[in-house]
């Protein structure tokens, strides 16, 4: 084969793969420019249309690739269509943050429910024979499905511009994404438009998935592998920018594919230095404006209520009590010998870690940081690199840790701050996914088995315990290094609540929670927003990646999956689910998350379908986390009369605040 | 056609949250009259009229439009009613062309009237007709100010709210929307005018209400209030001698 043709047919599959990214971000697209719903569960809607498709072709026979063309996406459309009306809708007018937990929380559910009636591995999906066949032109074959990809892509792609350009329906969801409330005022019901448009999004996703699901197979995994490639495209090409989504798609299919050919090494990476470049000079994309790029959306993010029913001197109380019980863990686990609840208590304390270091900057300056595992994986990665290396004291490997993750974010900070809102979290996820990335690549980070088999050392030049060599018999038990371990650990922990609690009273964190009321506000009185959100990243990375060393260096291992989105995903999680804001609350937040999830997973089979289940009813019906419950259901008209009397005079003084529920307006 | 009022406020209270802006406001628009809100920043004026459109629900007081108690209704109910806003700030639709801003507009509104077609609309305002194909981010503000009133006539409302039309505009345009007001009024349009040009308020006006702190203060025929100096210095600061 010629170099030109060898060209041309890479040329062809860059616009196979680019066609049906195309249908998937233009979807994305179109919801987030009209909604400002940053929509997760996207890939998990482009999944379910490959499925429902295989499901209705295999019975079906010959023609069944033809009805499943046409069914499989209006069936995702009407599934899209119930997720806006029973889920998203209640969420509208809210910070573009709850739509991003509560379709990561779709995710979970979805992927559940694909899992457990198709089964976890994949599955082949035959092209129908009358496609299957080479096709000769421009001096070489060339699968004739792929040629028809390229064709019916273009053409649903066309269909799309003209009914948002040429249409009655396409004129008002472009005015909706302009300015919702004067579509309203002029009398029409944009919401019946929204949940259109939501499912006309969800079945685009639908067809591509279809599309791709017969030019590869269909497996459980097609959903998380294709939506940050699609998140990059829409970003790339400028949020809720159709004519950025069609380019974008194509550049990014091209891309890849001659990546893949060309420069391997480059492949995973390419996509997202483009993003990063393409940010860092253009903030609002390619095709972006100001105009409809997310910034007409009115909601705050929602914080824990810090008083409530509880005083603060009762929390200070019940703050010791867990401390204090957490101390005797150990001892109590060695007499009974559960010894379990040890490892258990390990991850959560790690997580409330990860997590408090995020509500530094999500809670207490607004930063919507999607990608903050980057920081817990580098943390973890140096860390370990350290012990392996360097030294073999816990110590070194932290403050390794500690000051590459703050290093990395200062970095990373500095590209991103600058740019607001969901494109800050679209960066973040950027830098994540690059580093989950390059992980793979090198051979000093261990590919993609990572780096195992490490000890640690708890001390500093010799003075100091090796776990492995230590037992002090207590009675009837004898310690082991496991409790040098977790103790180090609690100690960590606590004080590094207690630093970032110090960090949140000084002057500095009122500056940050100002900044975070109204930015501009904070600007006029001559604070320089920029450089304390920066400054607040940095330590919130630090802590982050001292979370990420400390489970690398009590579990000597560390893995490329440490960096993988999901991470980012789950400690936002617990941050909400415990009430951003506070500090008390994340830690909290993982502590009920860790534990739901191992209890969960140890009992059912279909778990993250519960979990998923749970937290979107959480981010709909409690958004300001579970230390605002006590609240919340002192203020609730069953007990209003029982307990809210009692407490309301009380609350009023401590919180000083009349009503947490005071909407913002103009 | 009855003598009872278009649109009738009685008692309404209203706001954000806990903040209570407007403290009960009484008014009443008769039909083919210009009334004008007059008063000061953060009185309640705009809040009136959100309130009226259902954009902000009011937590006390009625509100009756043509017989019908719309109190209640949500923004896109009040418009089907034949309520229509020229909001403040124009809010035109930026990346909408001049035809397409009032294209939409014809889609709101009555569904039980005969509607003006777009052209017909556009051509009534002569720099709009020159310019169909611009979007609306393109325009001046002027000219935005004039979609925004050609997108609210599309629908053939009976009542027109119109929230600070002269703000922001070079007297020339100023004098031009005053024009239009009085033309509409002419052709025996209802409107509701609020307005922090006391002059073109007072000139377009047949009635004018003067808020202060979410409430009526005084109320008369515009020459009456004209001639109140005393009132007007007290609740706007400015006099009307000279």
């Amino acid at each position: 084969m010629s170099v030109a043709s060898a060209v041309a047919e890479q040329v062809l599959n860059g616009l196979v793969v680019g066609m049906v990214y195309v249908l998937l971000a233009a979807g994305l697209s179109i919801i987030f420019g009209v909604m400002d719903v940053i929509n997760f569960a996207h890939g998990e809607l482009f999944a379910l249309g490959a499925y429902f498709a295989f499901a209705i072709a295999g019975p079906l026979g010959g023609a069944g690739f033809w009805v499943a063309l046409v069914v499989a996406p209006l069936l995702v459309g009407v599934v899209g269509m119930g997720i806006e009306r029973l889920t998203v809708k209640r969420l509208y007018g809210r910070d573009p943050l709850y739509h991003i937990l509560l379709t990561f929380g779709l995710v979970l559910i979805i992927n559940d429910l694909i899992t457990s009636v198709w089964g976890k591995s994949a599955q082949p999906f035959p092209v129908p024979s009358v496609l299957d066949q080479p096709v000769a032109l421009f001096g070489f074959n060339y699968s004739l499905y792929n040629y028809g990809i390229i064709v019916f892509g273009s053409a649903l792609a066309l269909g799309t511009w003209l009914l948002l350009n040429r249409t009655r329906f396409g004129m008002i969801i472009r005015a909706g994404s302009e300015d919702r409330e004067m579509v309203r005022t002029l009398g029409i019901d944009i919401d019946r438009y929204y949940t259109l448009t939501f499912g006309f999004g969800a079945a685009l996703a639908g067809v591509a998935g279809i599309v791709l699901g017969a030019y590869q197979n269909v497996s459980p995994t097609m959903g998380s592998s294709v939506i940050i490639p699609a998140f990059v495209i829409v970003v790339l090409g400028g949020l809720g920018s159709f004519r950025g989504a069609v380019v974008g798609g194509l550049f990014v299919g091209l891309v890849q594919t001659f990546a893949r050919t060309y420069a391997p090494f480059l492949e995973g990476l390419i996509v997202f230095l483009l993003m990063i470049a393409v940010l860092v000079v253009k903030p609002t994309g390619l095709f972006g404006t100001s105009v409809g790029a997310g910034d007409h959306h009115d909601g705050a993010l929602l914080h824990g209520s810090g008083g409530g029913v509880l005083s603060a001197e009762t929390r200070a109380k019940l703050g010791y009590a867990g401390v204090g019980a957490l101390l005797v863990v150990p001892l109590l686990a060695e007499v009974t010998g559960v010894t379990y609840s040890v490892t258990l208590l390990e991850d959560i304390l790690i997580w409330a870690l990860f997590a408090l270091s995020l509500d530094l900057v999500l809670g207490y300056a607004g930063l919507v940081s999607l990608g903050h595992t980057l920081f817990y994986g580098v943390g973890a990665y140096a860390s370990v690199l350290t012990l392996m290396h360097v030294s073999p004291s816990v110590f070194v490997a932290l403050v390794v840790a500690v000051a590459v993750c703050a290093a990395i974010a200062w970095g990373v900070g500095y590209l991103s701050i600058r740019v607001s809102g969901v494109f800050f979290a679209m960066i973040t996820l950027g830098f994540a996914e690059l580093f989950y990335n390059a992980v793979f690549k090198f051979d000093f980070t261990g590919g993609s088995d990572g780096l195992f088999g490490v000890d640690a050392f708890y001390g500093l030049a010799g003075l100091g315990i090796d776990p492995g060599e230590f037992a002090v018999p207590l009675g009837p038990v004898v310690l082991d290094g496991g409790v040098v371990q977790y103790y180090f650990l609690l100690a960590v922990v606590v004080g590094s609540y207690l630093l970032a609690r110090r960090l949140i009273r000084a002057p500095f964190g009122s500056v940050l929670q100002s900044i975070r009321e109204s930015e501009e506000r904070a600007s006029f009185i001559g604070y320089d927003v920029t450089a304390y959100k920066r400054r607040a990243f940095v330590v919130s990375g630090g802590l982050a990646g001292l979370a990420g060393g400390l489970f690398a260096a009590n579990n000597g291992y560390v893995a490329p999956s440490f960096l993988h989105w999901i991470n980012s995903g789950e400690v936002i999680v617990m941050t909400v689910l415990g009430g951003m804001g506070t500090l008390y609350g994340p830690m909290l937040g993982a502590g009920v998350f860790v534990a739901a999830e191992d209890v969960l997973s140890s009992y059912i089979d279909q778990w993250q379908l519960a979990i998923g289940v749970l937290f979107v009813l959480f981010v709909i019906f409690v958004p300001r986390g579970l230390v605002s419950l006590p609240r919340t259901v002192a203020d609730h008209p069953l007990f209003e009369s029982a307990v809210g009397d009692r407490f309301r005079d009380r609350v009023g003084e401590q919180a000083g605040v009349t009503d947490p529920e005071v909407d913002r307006h103009e | 056609m009855s003598d009872e009022p278009l649109l009738s406020v009685r008692g309404l209270v209203s706001g954000y949250g806990s903040t209570r802006v407007l403290q009960g406001i009484d008014l009443d628009v008769p039909r083919g009259s210009v009334v004008t809100l007059i008063g000061r920043n953060g009185v309640g004026k705009t809040t009136t009229l959100r309130s009226i459109l259902g954009n902000v629900p009011p937590s006390a007081g009625t509100i009756t439009f043509d017989g019908t108690d719309i109190t209640t209704l949500s923004p896109e109910k009040t418009a089907r009613e034949g309520i229509a806003l020229v909001p403040e700030e124009r809010r035109v639709f930026p990346g909408l062309t001049v035809t397409e801003n009032v294209e939409i507009g014809r889609i709101g509104g009555r569904r039980d009237v005969e509607k003006p077609s777009v052209d017909a609309v556009v051509d009534e305002f002569e720099n709009l007709a020159r310019h169909r194909n611009s979007r609306g981010a393109n325009l001046s503000g002027g000219e935005q100010q004039m979609l925004a009133i050609a997108r609210a006539l599309v629908s053939a409302p009976d009542l027109l709210l119109l929230d600070e039309p002269t703000e922001g505009l070079a007297p020339a345009i100023v004098k031009q929307v005053q024009r239009k007001i009085e033309e509409l009024n002419d052709d025996g349009a209802t409107i509701l005018l609020v307005e922090q040009n006391v002059q073109v308020a007072l000139d377009a006006a047949d009635y004018v209400y003067i808020l202060d702190k979410g409430r009526v203060v005084h109320e008369g025929p515009a020459d009456e209030v004209a001639a109140a100096d005393e009132v007007l210095d007290r609740y706007l600061g400015v006099s009307m001698a000279d």
